[in-house]
This record gives structure tokens, sequence and C-alpha cells, in this order.
């Protein structure tokens, strides 16, 4: 089914990109989790209110309710989380099958008896396991942080459901990094297509985030899927999660097909 | 017995490049040298065999199974020596032997310790910072491995020229295999390399 040996080779070779990745993330989740202070919550709000209304909402710090939640959701998951796993994501892609296939070592894979389609799911579980892994250690050390910090503040479930969105949403973008990843014989295509979709959502999502006159743009951004306010207001999310996982699921078994039945330049 | 048959392989890449009605045979315990001018369609031909391509019409068999369906099947017991070498950055050659190792799905390493001394390998530096020479000499050894029993190899200018094919060669000999050698070279640099010339090809295409 998969290829234990190309699987260590693959965690060896991501294991670098992923640490860095998530050392950053590290520092900032601390910091903004001790920037929560239920007394100057209004302050900041003050503060805030200087700045124009359209750039705060393009960050992602509209929802500045007063939980620890509200403050996590709109700081954190407002943009962070989507930008730097994102950075990961594309890297590790794009590394899956597309670089191989440009650099020539999947000549190399291939002329052991492993089938295509191993090669291709094996990449595709390390892909999906490591930003599984990284999004649950965000999520285990936001809680145990903010236990230490403002005990029993968190809403632990509100939290839960928050990450459990962000992470099935990095399911469907990788999937479309990986199903570029299978279609394009070198690196520049799949970039231009794993790394630019996803770049173009962020940046239309900030966009239409900025007001009403933008706000139509959000049909046009796989992010509206993923509305952090909207998750921890306690708004039915399913149907926006289970279109996620849709998504997900298509682009990955299509780019395994693909990438099973196309000629190679090898 | 047919260890390689082609039949009737056709792939049209346009502007008369490619490979067309390509049809030959090549026996067990043959040596057997491809030759033709650049843009003949070698390598096309090989793709074929290695399952990398999907012909047009036509197909090939390696040990009687369909080349582009039963590619992982087949490599049990072909070797291939690409011609560029290319691996995963910052792998140590040992790291590299043993991954090919591993991913062929073997647990000997003897005879992979021999040929690291036939070839006097520097398996604790990086491939990529490696002397050429060596990382080509890593890369014949991930062929030759396991032993599988025949090969296709895969050579040009700067193999020859370095060297490269006379060490294989020599473990040809060695190891009493049987080999398929493409070579993309000047007929002139070839003339140290022993072949056999299978005088049935019918390439219809050739360019220059």
């Amino acid at each position: 089914m998969i290829s234990k040996p190309l699987l260590k080779a693959t965690i060896k070779q991501n294991f670098m990109i992923f640490l860095i990745i998530l050392a950053v993330l590290m520092l900032y989740l601390p910091i903004i989790i001790a920037m929560y202070d239920p007394a100057t919550q209004d302050s900041l709000e003050e503060v805030l209110n200087l700045l124009p209304q359209g750039l705060i909402s393009a960050m992602g710090f509209n929802n500045l309710g007063t939980s620890l939640l509200d403050f996590i959701s709109s700081y954190f998951y407002g943009l962070l989380i989507l930008l730097l796993p994102m950075i990961y994501t594309i890297i590790i892609c794009n590394r899956s099958i597309a670089s191989h296939v440009d650099k020539g070592s999947m000549a190399y894979l291939l002329s052991t008896a492993n089938k295509r389609t191993t090669i291709a799911r094996t990449q595709a579980l390390f892909i999906i396991v490591s930003t599984s892994i990284m999004i649950g250690i965000v999520t285990l050390v936001g809680i145990i942080l903010s236990n230490i910090m403002f005990p029993g503040k968190l809403d632990v479930p509100g939290f839960l459901l928050l990450n459990l969105g962000a992470l099935l949403l990095y399911y469907s973008i990788t999937g479309i990094g990986f199903f570029a990843s299978c279609l394009f014989n070198d690196t520049k295509n799949s970039l231009m297509i794993g790394a630019g979709i996803p770049v173009a959502f962020l940046v239309i999502q900030m966009i239409s985030d900025i007001g009403e006159k933008t706000s139509f743009l959000k049909y046009f951004t796989l992010f509206t899927l993923y509305d952090p306010s909207k998750i921890i207001s306690g708004d039915s999310c399913i149907l926006q999660f289970i279109t996620l996982i849709i998504i997900a699921v298509l682009m990955y078994t299509i780019g395994i097909y693909v990438f099973d039945k196309r000629d190679l330049p090898l | 017995m047919s260890i390689i048959k082609i039949t009737g392989l056709t792939k049209d890449y346009g502007n008369q490049k490619g490979i067309f009605d390509l049809t030959f045979n090549i026996e067990e315990g043959e040596i057997f040298g491809y030759l033709g001018p650049n843009g003949a369609g070698k390598t096309t031909t090989i793709r074929h065999l290695l399952g990398f391509l999907k012909p047009d019409k036509g197909g090939s068999q390696i040990l009687g199974m369909d080349c582009r369906l039963k590619s992982a099947e087949i490599m049990k017991n072909l070797g291939y020596l690409p011609g560029e070498i290319a691996f995963f950055d910052g792998m140590k050659g040992m790291e590299f032997l043993n991954f090919m190792g591993e991913m062929k799905g073997l647990k000997d390493t003897s005879l992979r310790d021999r040929l690291v001394d036939m070839f006097q390998l520097d398996t604790k530096g990086r491939i990529r910072k490696i002397f050429i020479l060596t990382f080509e000499d890593a890369s014949s050894a991930t062929d030759f491995i396991n032993n599988s029993p025949f090969d296709i190899i895969e050579a040009n200018n700067k193999t020859v020229k370095l060297g490269i094919l006379g060490n294989v060669t020599e473990l040809i000999k060695a190891l009493d295999k049987y080999k398929v050698l493409d070579l993309d070279t000047e007929k002139s640099s070839l003339e140290d390399i022993f072949m056999h010339y299978y005088g049935d090809l019918n390439i219809s295409q050739k360019s220059d």
C-alpha cells in the first residue's frame, strides 16, 4: 500500500522545514495567548479604532470579543494559521512528486519494484499526516498554555472545533498542491498552481474582508469555508467542513490517478 | 526465450519526432547495443521499456509482461541505471545505497559492500558534494546491488569519457550479467566498449 523506506526518506527530507515552521508558530502562540488580558481588552480596542477599519479587517482582526477564545481566534486563526503552515505545505507538496520528476530522481524511485500509485500514496500520506501533526501540536500547546496562563478560561470544545476547521482547510489546500505536483513535469508549473492558488485565495480573502464593496470576492476563495468567528460563535459549520473534506478527497484521488496514468519525462 | 519484445511500438511527438512501428526482440544471454544518431528515439524506446511512457500504438514486453502496466513487477527482475543522476538533497553516499536497497526490498548487503569496495566509493560524503565520478559510481552501484538478471544502462558522452562504462563493463564481466546499453554518444568514443550490435532494428525515422 505504501513504501516505508520512501516515507522515511521523505520525513528526513522535510524534517527541518517542519521544525522551522513549527518553531515560528510556537513563537507566536504563547505571545498571543499571553497578550490576552480581559482588563486591557478595551484599551486595545481603542488603539485599533485609531487604525482604518479596512486595514484591521484585512488582517482578520474583525471579531474582538472578550473571551480568550475570541481573542486567540482573531489574532492567531485570522491570519497566522492560514499563512505559516501554508509555507510548509506548499514546499512539501511540490517536493512530493513534481520535484522528483523535475530532478529525475523519480527514475530511481520507479526503478524499484514500487508502483506509481504506491509512491504517490506514500507522499500523500506524508503530507496529510505531517500537516495533521503540525496543527495537532498547535492545538495541544494552545490548550496547555491557556490553562497555565488563564486556568479554566479557554472554551476547549470551541478551540478544538476551530482547529478541526483549520485542519480540514489544510487538507483541501494540500489536495490542490498535491494534485498540481502530480500533474506537472517541473517545479515551476507545480508551484505556479500549487502555491499560486492558495496564495491567491488568501489575498482574495483579505481583500473581501475589507468591506461591503469587496465582500462579493468571498465567493472566489476557498478560505470562506473557514470562518473562525462563525465557528466559535456556535453557528453550524458542518456543511463547510463537509465541502472541505470532499474537495480534499477529490484532489488527492485525482492527483494519484493522473500521476499513475500520465507520461513521465524521465 | 525473448527477454525483451517490442512490437509495432509507436510514439508520435509530432514534427516526425518519436518512434514509429518499432519491432525487435532481445533474446536471453544477449548483450545488446542500441545505437542511433541524436533524436533517433533510443531514449524514447528505453522509456517505454521502463514504463514511463504510454505508447500511441503497439507495445513492449519484458519477461512476457506489458511494460506500461506491469512495470513494478518487471522492476523486480530489472536493473536500471539512469543517464542523469539526481537524488534527495543532502543524502550521504551510504544513505543513498541503503535507501535504494530498502526500496528494492533487499536484505543481503554483501554484494553492495563488495561493489563499494570494487569502486572504492566514498560513502560518507554527501552525494551533492562528492566528486562527480564517485557520484556516477554510487549510482551504478545502486543499479547493481540487487543483482537483477539483466539491466538497462543509459550512457552518455560524459559517462563514457569519465570511464564509468569501463567500470560497468568490468562489472558485467565480473557478475556475468546480461545488459542492454543505450549509448547516446559519438562512435569514436565507443571503440573501447565491447558490445554486440543486433541487426534487426527498424527505426523508420531518423534525424540529423
